[in-house]
């Protein structure tokens, strides 16, 4: 079969990943640490917020690939995919599949969720969210609890991606981790080449989010 | 007043002293005791992990202050947590009461720990202090996350 080299993750898809891929393990590790420590799990959250915000924005006038309405579908079509990813046969599809896709809507949901919780958060001992002043102690608990039960369900979440890479790798031959690098696929020469963005958009949406959890973590 | 009147009048403060004795024992009150001695704790904690982390000026003299009475307060806390607390709803989580030992090692390894900074705030090394601090601290939080559920 005929087969052809296209892009199917641009730039500012691929650097928000492995950003919060680096962002992720920091917040990780510092968050473990805690104490001194805790100045990185702060910096490293913020990031992150700002990173998601700019992600859901690009979700919707980004790269195609990066649209939500290219990758959030119904039922039918998730089933669908699901059997097909029993099959050998790659897929011959740019972008997230419809099974792939509602990953990438839980990990967001899930990151943001984390996100938030950690404003409001605070660790009994020295270390507290930049608005947990803004509400009581107890919800400053309660939302403490969802943060630390929140990160064990990322932690499942991150497992099962990283584990279904593996597969599509070992099953199916299919390179994901190589193509969310250097942003290049090898697919049937029919794949339709998906439609980029402007870089320049994403760096005033990426300076945008920045300028947003500034003004929110000095309320 | 009539006397049956005075009689009937010291018996119920009589009564109620003697509610408010046993009242005294109960679990609960250890519970609040305890809690009492960590809102202590935290109080104390709060400004020296400012000056550690920078957002105020690290002033060695108040922080060598609060320094001894984390001293102070830490052996203080162990006698809230008996075992007959384990039933009063806190942020006690039910491994406290199954590893007791490993509990009461980690608070006694933490009075090591606040002593030594106490005992490094007088030399007025605040290098050392904050070292020192760092250690503690991460000491109260391997705790916490072993033994204190938030909510």
């Amino acid at each position: 079969m005929e087969s052809r080299r296209i892009l199917i993750w641009d730039l500012p898809t691929r650097l928000f990943h492995w950003s919060l891929v680096v962002l992720f393990l920091l917040s990780w590790w510092s968050g473990e640490q805690g104490g001194t420590a805790f100045k990185f799990h702060q910096l490293s959250g913020y990031a992150i917020l700002t990173l998601l915000l700019f992600r859901l924005a690009w979700g919707v006038v980004g790269g195609e690939t990066a649209r939500f309405t290219q990758f959030v579908h119904g039922p039918r079509r998730v089933l669908n995919a699901a059997a097909e990813l029993l099959t050998p046969t790659p897929l011959a599809q740019a972008g997230h599949n419809p099974l792939g896709g509602w990953m990438v809507v839980a990990l967001l949901l899930g990151l943001l969720l984390q996100a938030i919780t950690g404003l409001f958060a605070n660790d009994d001992i020295m270390n507290e969210g930049p608005l947990m002043a803004t509400i009581s102690k107890d919800l400053s608990d309660i939302l403490s609890g969802v943060h630390g039960f929140n990160f064990a369900v990322l932690i499942g979440l991150v497992g099962v991606h990283v584990v279904a890479i593996v597969y599509h790798r070992l099953r199916k031959g299919e390179r994901l981790t190589r193509a969310m690098i250097t942003g290049y696929r090898t697919l049937p020469a029919s794949a339709i080449t998906p439609r980029t963005s402007r870089g320049w958009l994403a760096a005033v949406l990426l300076a945008l989010a920045a300028g947003i959890v500034a003004l929110l973590i000095n309320l | 007043m009539k006397q049956h009147q005075i009689h009937l009048f010291v018996a119920g403060l009589c009564l109620l002293v003697s509610a408010w004795a046993t009242a005294a024992d109960k679990p609960q009150y250890a519970v609040e005791y305890r809690q009492g001695v960590m809102n202590a704790l935290a109080w104390n904690v709060g400004p020296m992990g400012k000056m550690v982390k920078g957002e105020v000026d690290f002033d060695s003299t108040r922080f060598a202050f609060l320094a001894d009475r984390l001293a102070v307060l830490v052996p203080m806390a162990l006698e809230g947590f008996t075992p007959d607390t384990a039933a009063v709803k806190s942020h006690a989580k039910a491994e406290l009461w199954q590893h007791q030992d490993d509990f009461k090692k980690r608070i006694e390894q933490l009075q090591g720990a606040s002593a030594e900074l106490a005992r490094v705030a007088k030399t007025g090394d605040e290098a050392k202090m904050r070292v020192t601090f760092g250690d503690a601290v991460k000491m109260c939080k391997g705790c916490h996350d072993e033994y204190q559920k938030k909510h």
